[in-house]
């Protein structure tokens, strides 16, 4: 019984530790993902409870306004970022003419714009005293503001403008992917069945690209309820410009709280139409031979205004405002580049930094936890937690500061019965707030990024690591992580960038006196001092192209049927 | 004894059960075939013998160490066995002699370098040493998973249906490299597969797993293919021609003809025949039944014919000939049975009514084995 | 050379016994074979086949008196084991001067001792290890 007694040892012991290794890590994963829901939850349960009539007063007063708003700025940027978003994937993944290999990547460029970056530079460029009026006046003699007409660029037109411009790369890139995934059997059976280039476009590849169409544009609309920056400097009364009003300048909460709650049913409805997109998309492909697409050969007057067409977003979405910006950043550079500038950068980038690390650390944490159980229920749980994505920055702004403000109150009770101390406020209000807003807001791209390549390991590429004699900690460092090493860097990237370019919610929940790039030029250009932040909106723009140029290699690297394979021999 | 010992081995998934009692043997050297429906337990039983499942009621053994019971687990990293499965599993980040030598610890690293390579030559890939997997073609990329499972000399290999991911021409010779190479290494395998074909051509021993997960027949391909004790296992070979037939004096009557048996009177009985065990006379030389020929599929070396019985209603048969027999040319055809490749079985029903009868009590013989007239 | 380790023992001495001596058979057999005049293995395999018919026999009465609810299929699957006992002894006709035959034989030796006389044996070790407290 001697050799069966060791092992039994051994392996008993083995046993006994893998068992709690996975009961822990389940039980991680879910207290996580609950912590990542409890903002959201807290937000519902506020407007649900009964206050002062400030509803009944809302409803009369705002509320119509804020839907109608809303609702058209929605209309507008999903309608414009449809037509550019889809038009310029078409040309670019199916036809040929010059530029167009430029393009591909270029017409990414505009992501690296924050929308109220792009909305100060448009304004300082088209208002009354800018440039072009001035300008134009200087050509046609004109004097006064009644002797013409020129668009107003605060308005609801211009703010659809803005984030059509800076919004439509979603709509690209995966109408983009979609259409290459296509095969291109497809398209040919259409053209044999007797359908042209154009009506193949509308009716074959168009459709099928559906499923990616209406996920870009869920993302953009997304985008779109998020933004505070834009429809503040422009006073378009959205949803979130009416939290921030409730909230900061009323002082109310509860209504904050219950315009959120509308907020949110909005975003159910675009949570919905991604979540069923997505369904979709799983029977949307077709076959799996790939050949080079078709590559019309554009002639003539078709391949100027193709060229036009795709130059049009760049050249408007990024070159010429980033050039603007170069500009000012040289010309108020001895102003710009001081002490504040630079606390302000050293903030961004501590903040940032610390928000993408644990976004990672996080990331892994649940995607681990939702291998080792493969339970149901736990799958929702990470599912949901991964929501903030969708959720507009002032709801979450609301929820987390709420939330935290219970805790904070709840602890200080606490203390003071039992000890008499008063602790105060001990989250509300410090980076600790702010963090945790970015990691419930980001969550999503850390997890996804990194569940997405572990599936990619497969639970047979373990058992034969583990045949091969490497337990499951020489599997992980072996086989596992180099695998995932490449996403966790891209998502830390990801959610680097995107912390850099926040505004919703560090407006509301950063500490007192404490400003990020982002918060720093928010204020200055609502002050009309936007060349004093200049180098501050250039930097953020700078960060902002990391991610594009990660994107456009992946991009200029993603034609399928291009790996060399060998005939068998 | 050196090999793999499985005895006992009960396995359920909530209320499936998978596995029910299962005992299985391979000594070194030899390949055992585990043959089976979808779902019948023969991969679950691949995985506890790995160990990347518990035991939940049963012993696995390997080499004379007891490696799983319910209450002994030996992690798969600790039982030195190889595994091959269906998507190969090859690495992707490493090149292929860095996949081949992931399994050799405690080697210095040119000694390692030296086995894979030699891992290598044998399923011939050493010129692709330094290529990454996802340059390979499935062929190639089956080669290197059974180098690199071989490699570390493992006490028992298990495959779990191989070959199923490459195209059927290439799988023969594939077959027969991979066949060879095993042969070699002298070590205890175990297969899974739901491919007749494949079972019969690799497997020294082929056990046939049935839906319930119990074994249904464990033999040697010729016997399993020409004395199968179960139509389960006499259907997984092919198209039979199925009759329903009645026992009476000790015959069962088919349209083609009476073939003799033992079992009960009145009984009734299934009679399976293979394609092959029809046979055609022609110009009225055969003894059995006029049929008419409904249409023929050449295969290069065999014919499948349909043929219709005269006076049988539209009873159709289906029968395999040489292809040398070319039926446009042929006339007054009829057909008969070789009882070589007849098997007769009770039906469904009719174990039911044996089983429901009383047993008789066992009697004492000496030396002689028990009739005990039980459930068949 | 086969042996019987001490994971194919069924603790049940009279049954063990006949085990043991059905594999010190089988070994004797290999040895034939494996000599300069296999053909003369004939009457072993023959005595092999009765001894384990006789084996057969007295594991039954054994389970019938202990009552084991599966004896039915026991006797059954002891029973489809006829065939195979009979086609062995028809492989002892061939054995001198064809090699396949000889491992043919020895392989089916060790694998109808081994797997299916004394592993199908195993299925019930529990019972009788439970019906002994």
């Amino acid at each position: 019984m001697t050799t069966a007694d060791a092992t039994v040892k051994v392996t008993l012991g083995a046993t006994r530790v893998s068992l709690s290794w996975i009961n822990g890590w389940t039980l991680g994963t879910a207290a996580i993902a609950m912590i990542a829901i409890l903002p959201i939850i807290t937000v519902i349960l506020i407007s649900l409870a009964p206050s002062d009539d400030i509803w009944e007063h809302l409803a009369s007063t705002v509320l119509p306004l804020y839907i109608s708003t809303t609702l058209l700025l929605m209309i507008g940027v999903g309608t414009g970022t449809l037509i550019i978003g889809i038009g310029t994937a078409w040309l670019v993944s199916m036809c040929r003419f010059p530029g167009r290999r430029m393009f591909e990547w270029a017409l990414l460029l505009p992501m690296a714009m924050p929308a109220y970056v792009i909305a100060y530079l448009y304004t300082d460029i088209l208002e009354y005293a800018g440039p072009v009026q001035v300008m134009l006046r200087d050509m046609f003699g004109w004097t006064t503001k009644r002797d013409y007409w020129f668009p107003e660029i605060r308005s609801l037109g211009g703010a659809v403008s803005m984030m059509t411009l800076v919004l439509y790369p979603y709509v690209y890139l995966l109408s983009r992917a979609a259409f290459m995934e296509q095969s291109v059997c497809v398209l040919e059976a259409s053209r044999v069945l007797g359908r042209g280039p154009y009506r193949s476009f509308f009716s074959v590849a168009l459709p099928l690209a559906r499923p990616a169409i209406i996920i870009g544009i869920s993302l953009v609309l997304m985008e779109t309820l998020n933004d505070f920056g834009t429809v503040d400097f422009f006073a378009v009364s959205t949803f979130t410009l009416g939290i921030y009003d409730v909230w900061l300048n009323m002082n109310n909460v509860a209504g904050a709280a219950q315009l959120a709650s509308v907020m949110l049913v909005f975003v159910l409805f675009l949570v919905l139409a991604e979540r069923f997109a997505r369904r979709d998309k799983r029977f949307h492909h077709t076959t799996t031979k790939y050949k080079a697409l078709p590559g019309y050969r554009l002639e003539g007057r078709a391949r100027v205004l193709a060229i036009v067409a795709c130059a049009f977003p760049v050249v408007f979405g990024f070159v010429l405002p980033a050039g603007v910006l170069v500009g000012y950043s040289l010309i108020y550079f001895e102003t710009a580049m001081n002490a504040e500038f630079l606390s302000y950068a050293l903030n961004s980038f501590t903040l940032s930094a610390l928000a993408a690390v644990l976004a990672v650390i996080i990331g892994v944490f649940m995607a681990y936890g939702v291998r080792l159980r493969n339970e149901r229920l736990l799958k929702v749980m990470v599912r949901l937690a991964s929501l903030g994505y969708a959720v507009p920055g002032a709801v979450l702004a609301v929820g987390v500061m709420v939330t935290l403000g219970s805790i904070d109150n709840g602890i200080d009770a606490f203390m003071r019965d039992s000890f008499g101390i008063s602790t105060g406020l001990l989250f509300s209000g410090t980076i600790a707030a702010v963090t945790f807003g970015y990691l419930v807001r980001f969550l999503a791209l850390s997890f996804g990024s990194v569940e997405a390549s572990l599936s990619k390991v497969t639970p047979n590429m373990d058992g034969a690591a583990r045949s091969l004699g490497h337990g499951p900690l020489s599997t992980l460092r072996r086989v596992h992580l180099p695998l995932i090493r490449t996403s966790i860097l891209t998502a830390s990237m990801m959610v680097f960038v995107d912390c850099m370019k926040e505004l919703p919610l560090t407006v509301i929940l950063r500490p007192f006196n404490f400003h990020t790039l982002a918060t720093f030029v928010h204020q200055y250009a609502s002050d009309e001092q936007l060349g004093e932040a200049s180098l501050a909106a250039l930097s953020i723009v700078g960060f902002g192209i990391l991610p594009v140029i990660v994107l456009s290699f992946a991009i200029t690297g993603s034609r399928p049927g291009h790996n060399n394979v060998e005939e068998d021999q | 004894m050196k090999g793999l010992h499985i005895f006992g081995l009960s396995h359920a998934y909530g209320d499936h059960q998978v596995l029910s009692n299962m005992g299985l043997l391979i000594p070194a050297g030899e390949l055992v075939c585990m043959l089976g429906p979808s779902g019948c337990g023969k991969s679950t039983l691949l995985r506890l013998a790995a160990g990347l499942e518990k035991v939940q009621q049963g012993t696995v053994v390997i080499d004379d160490v007891t490696v799983g019971t319910p209450d002994i687990h030996v992690e798969p990293e600790q039982r030195q066995i190889g595994l091959m499965f269906q998507d190969y599993a090859l690495f992707p980040h490493l090149s292929i002699i860095e996949n081949v030598t992931f399994g050799l610890f405690g080697m210095a690293s040119d000694k390692a370098h030296k086995r894979a390579m030699d891992m290598l030559d044998q399923v011939g890939m050493t010129s692709h040493a330094n290529k990454y997997p996802h340059m390979l073609s499935g062929g190639q990329q089956q080669r290197v998973a059974l180098a690199r499972a071989l490699a570390p000399d493992p006490k028992l290999l298990l495959l779990d249906e191989p070959f199923s991911g490459l195209d059927a021409n290439l799988r023969q010779s594939i077959r027969e490299e991979t066949l060879n190479v095993l042969k070699q290494s002298g070590v205890a395998t175990l297969m899974v597969t739901h491919d007749p074909e494949e079972a019969m051509f690799m497997a020294d021993r082929i056990k046939i797993i049935g839906a319930d997960g119990r074994t249904l027949q464990a033999g040697r391909p010729h016997e399993i293919y020409y004395h199968p004790i179960h139509e389960f296992v006499a259907e997984m070979f092919g198209m039979m021609n199925r009759f329903e037939c009645v026992v009476k004096n000790g015959q069962v009557e088919t349209p083609l003809g009476t073939l003799p048996t033992d079992r009960p009177e009145g009984l009734m009985m299934q009679v399976l025949v293979r394609p092959e065990g029809v046979l055609l006379d022609t110009d009225g030389d055969g003894t059995g039944v006029r049929v008419e020929v409904i249409s023929s599929h050449l295969l290069g070396h065999d014919n499948i014919v349909r043929v219709q019985l005269e006076n049988g209603g539209s009873r159709e048969l289906y029968v395999r000939v040489h292809h040398t027999f070319e039926i446009e040319l042929q006339t007054d055809i009829t057909a008969r049975i070789d009882p070589e490749y007849a098997f007769i079985f009770p039906t469904e029903e009719s174990r039911r009514i044996i089983s429901a009868r009383p047993p008789e009590p066992v009697e004492e013989l000496a030396g002689e084995t028990i009739e005990a007239m039980v459930a068949e | 050379m086969v042996e019987l380790s001490e994971t194919f023992q069924l603790e049940c001495d009279e049954l063990d016994k006949d085990h043991q001596k059905l594999v010190d058979m089988v070994n004797e057999i290999v040895e034939m074979l494996d000599g300069d005049q296999p053909e003369t293995c004939k009457d072993k395999v023959r005595e092999f086949v009765n001894f384990t018919k006789g084996h057969f026999s007295r594991e039954e009465r054994f389970l019938s008196k202990m009552n084991y609810p599966d004896v039915a299929k026991h006797c059954k699957h002891h029973r489809q084991l006829g065939e195979k006992m009979e086609h062995m002894i028809e492989f002892t006709d061939s054995v001198g001067d064809n090699e396949m035959a000889r491992e043919s034989l020895k392989r089916e030796l060790v694998f109808f001792v081994m797997d299916d006389v004394i592993t199908t044996d195993l299925e019930f070790k529990g019972f009788i290890g439970d019906e002994a407290e």
